[in-house]
């Protein structure tokens, strides 16, 4: 399977993004999704099954160049050393950003701090 | 004895359909509870209402009744009314005010409306004469501030201890309900009575052809001095005009710096959420950056954790690569050995001799050796292990997580900041609001001239009058002369019998004036012992012991050692304003229901306590008006016990909707 050149976002993960972007005054959506990211691989990679996500979740929201990743060549660095033979870094970014996003949603809504939350 | 006994509300302010209130007819005390704005003066100025047809508001300004006639009454055109149902001197008496609204009238104005007014005695009605004498006999609108009072009235008395303001209002107050004006209505009956015998006098005096240049004389002193005393009259008019102009451009200057002080603090607020809310922005700013590189902290964790395993594993495959060259080395050695000696021979390490049977131990230990050799595999894996940590190692991910803690911690609290003071610029807007329209902030320029116009006239006023009063006195002195004359040339019968009942007359009128003042100066010892006594009997400061009446009725606290205590704190002033209202009832000649409105708000809890256990002592009927914070009803009904007759509740269901219940 070829690998990503535009993240398509879930419109779940999307509309969630921008509410958190209002309240905890993060510069843009791309921003938080890059949080999501690395929230997701930090705290739940073991959890995440890769190809099945990709497969299910939706690609209605937002839309983003790899370009509009920052650092990504650093990204992929640290997922080729973790995520054995991974072939297509930007799928498994998409995925762990809308997998990541889930999460926060998931502990914020059960009425954590978001300061605890970014906590390492 | 007046007393209340129901009071029917209907369509007017916030009260809708009717709405009643049974007070009860033993002697003791009512509490009416409501929240600000539900509708507890609406009461007061229902009972106002129907007493003397008229509501006089905050301002001394007379309100438009239609203003009160409730606003969805006005929506479907109905009609206003107030009963009063009254017992006065064991007869019962209803009275009744109603606005009727006028057909096809928008019901805005008071031209829109038929105002009525009846009193039924007992089951009939009164006539319109008989009516407003029972309204001014039982309870007259002049003496009205001490038995429906509010904390307008404290006010009022709290001025009156500042000698440098004009009191005669309130003055007049206190002796209008001590009844001191029929004493001095008859002391001027006397005066007239007085001029019309020295006029006869002087009259007869004329006849004489001996006293008749002296009389003609004496005719035009008293000519002069009935000049003066209406000089007198108009300037004591003039000085009640412009007393009452001053206080109303007092109250202008008094808002208007109330006003001021009210835009001052709102702009003092709006310049501090201007600083947080810039402070805020620089912090959010802060927050922004901080956050465009929270990811790279938690990819630093990741990075972390895979080279803290990645080292394990390498530090793992560095034991076993170190085992791996020791074997090599010993292996070497003992091939060595078998390679050269093939049959019994000495160790090349220790020259110990090796039997076949060791050799042949050493060939086993050789073959064992064989199979843990240098695994290229490992040194591979441990290469490339190398490798990787020297990348991760290179990546740089900073972690700004407490950064971004605290900065969110001060966000949270700047944000509480700006929200507690946009509260309070919102409070003070709404207050400011609340000041009448015209207390604009450049009135100031205009209002003071004026001020201090009306002082100097009324000054100049006082002057005249003392003035005129100077030579009433001169030409009292000089027309006495002259009747002495007139007296010492005569021989006329007629002229001494006019002289003796002249005489008689003005020997009744000194004592009678005489005697008001003695009433006057026992009635304000009275008014002095029984004030002080109530006064002790709340005060909690057991070194107040006193309190002493001046002229203007104004009450000074003494002290046991005999000292005045300067600068009063408000709450003690308002001790002190209920003391002289309580002992004003005592000695007042009529008595009735005393209403108070919110008249604890600067009192404390041991003070409030106190009041509370005296208001039986005030009348015999007292309506208290309170909101629940203003007094604890648990301990308003431990501290009155039986005396607390009932307590009834003001609810608000909507703006416009306000419910009763008893």
């Amino acid at each position: 399977m070829a690998d990503l050149t535009n993240i398509r976002l879930s419109i779940n993960a999307t509309e969630f993004a921008k509410d958190i972007v209002e309240r905890f005054n993060f510069r843009d959506a791309m921003t938080f999704f890059q949080f999501a990211m690395a929230y997701a691989l930090k705290n739940h990679l073991s959890d995440i099954d890769f190809e099945k996500l990709d497969a299910e979740y939706d690609t209605s929201g937002m839309n983003y160049n790899v370009g509009s990743i920052k650092k990504s060549s650093l990204i992929i660095t640290v997922l080729n050393h973790i995520i054995p033979d991974c072939q297509t870094p930007f799928r498994k970014i998409r995925v762990l950003m809308i997998f990541g996003t889930y999460k926060i949603q998931e502990r914020l809504n059960a009425g954590e701090e978001f300061s605890s939350i970014i906590s390492i | 004895m007046l007393r209340f006994t129901k009071l029917e509300i209907n369509n007017f302010g916030p009260y809708q359909s009717t709405q009643v209130i049974d007070f009860p007819t033993d002697d003791g005390v009512v509490i009416i509870w409501g929240y600000n704005g539900v509708g507890k003066t609406t009461i007061l100025k229902a009972i106002r209402f129907a007493l003397w047809g008229k509501i006089i508001n905050e301002n001394n300004v007379e309100d438009p009744i239609s203003s009160y006639v409730n606003h969805e009454a006005v929506q479907r055109g109905e009609n206003m009314k107030i009963v009063l149902h009254m017992n006065y001197d064991n007869q019962n008496y209803t009275l009744t005010r109603c606005l009727e609204r006028r057909k096809e009238s928008s019901g805005e104005s008071d031209a829109d409306y038929i105002f009525e007014v009846f009193l039924q005695k007992e089951a009939n009605i009164v006539s319109p004469a008989d009516r407003d004498h029972f309204l001014k006999t039982a309870i007259p609108e002049a003496i009205s501030r001490f038995y429906l009072f509010d904390g307008e009235i404290l006010q009022q008395y709290e001025n009156l201890l500042k000698s440098e303001n004009d009191n005669s209002v309130i003055k007049d107050s206190i002796e209008d309900i001590l009844g001191l004006p029929i004493l001095e209505i008859s002391q001027a009956s006397l005066e007239i009575i007085l001029k019309e015998y020295s006029q006869a006098f002087t009259k007869v005096s004329k006849k004489d052809a001996r006293t008749k240049e002296a009389a003609a004389k004496l005719a035009g002193l008293e000519e002069k001095d009935d000049e003066l005393k209406k000089s007198v009259d108009e300037l004591q008019k003039e000085i009640i005009k412009a007393i009452a102009d001053l206080g109303t451009v007092d109250d202008q200057l008094e808002k208007t710096d109330v006003y001021r002080k009210y835009t001052q603090d709102i702009k003092s607020c709006e310049a501090e959420i201007s600083i947080e809310k810039e402070h805020l922005a620089q912090m959010k700013e802060s927050v922004r950056e901080d956050l465009d590189n929270l990811w790279e902290a938690h990819m630093g964790a990741v990075i972390e954790k895979e080279l803290a395993a990645k080292i394990a594993r390498k530090d793992a495959l560095s034991k076993t690569l170190s085992k791996q060259t020791k074997n090599q080395a010993i292996h070497e050695i003992l091939t060595e050995i078998v390679s050269d000696h093939k049959s019994d021979c000495n160790c090349p390490i220790c020259n110990s001799s090796i039997d076949s049977s060791a050799l042949n131990y050493i060939k086993n230990q050789i073959l064992s050796l064989d199979s843990v050799k240098t695994n290229h595999s490992i040194q591979e894996e441990y290469s490339a292990l190398e490798a990787e940590i020297h990348i991760l190692q290179n990546l740089k991910c900073d972690d700004n997580t407490a950064s971004i803690k605290k900065n969110l911690n001060i966000i949270e609290s700047i944000s509480t900041n700006i929200k507690i003071k946009e509260n309070k610029k919102h409070v003070l807007e709404k207050e400011r609001r609340n000041i009448a329209p015209d207390s604009e902030e450049n009135s100031i320029g205009e209002l003071m001239p004026e001020h201090d116009r009306l002082k100097s006239l009324i000054s100049n006023y006082k002057n005249g009058i003392a003035n005129a009063k100077a030579e009433i006195d001169s030409n009292k002195a000089s027309m006495e002369k002259i009747r002495n004359q007139i007296m010492k040339n005569q021989s006329n019968i007629e002229i001494e019998t006019a002289e003796k009942e002249m005489e008689t007359c003005k020997q009744i009128n000194s004592l009678f004036e005489e005697a008001i003042e003695k009433f006057k100066q026992n009635l304000k010892e009275n008014v002095q012992k029984d004030a002080t006594n109530y006064f002790t009997s709340v005060a909690h400061n057991s070194d107040y012991k006193e309190l002493l009446i001046n002229e203007e009725y104004g009450l000074e606290i003494l002290t046991g050692s005999g000292v005045k205590v300067p600068h009063r704190s408000s709450g003690y002033v308002q001790v002190v304003a209920i003391s002289l209202i309580a002992a004003l009832h005592k000695n007042a000649p009529i008595s009735g229901p005393i209403i108070m409105d919110s008249t604890f708000q600067r009192i404390d809890s041991r003070h409030k306590t106190n009041i509370l256990e005296s208001l039986p002592t005030l009348g015999k009927q007292v309506i208290v008006l309170a909101y629940p914070e203003e007094i604890q009803a648990t301990t308003a009904r431990n501290v009155l016990k039986g005396k607390l007759r009932k307590e009834i509740t003001i609810e608000q269901l909507s703006s416009f909707n306000s419910i009763i219940k008893q």
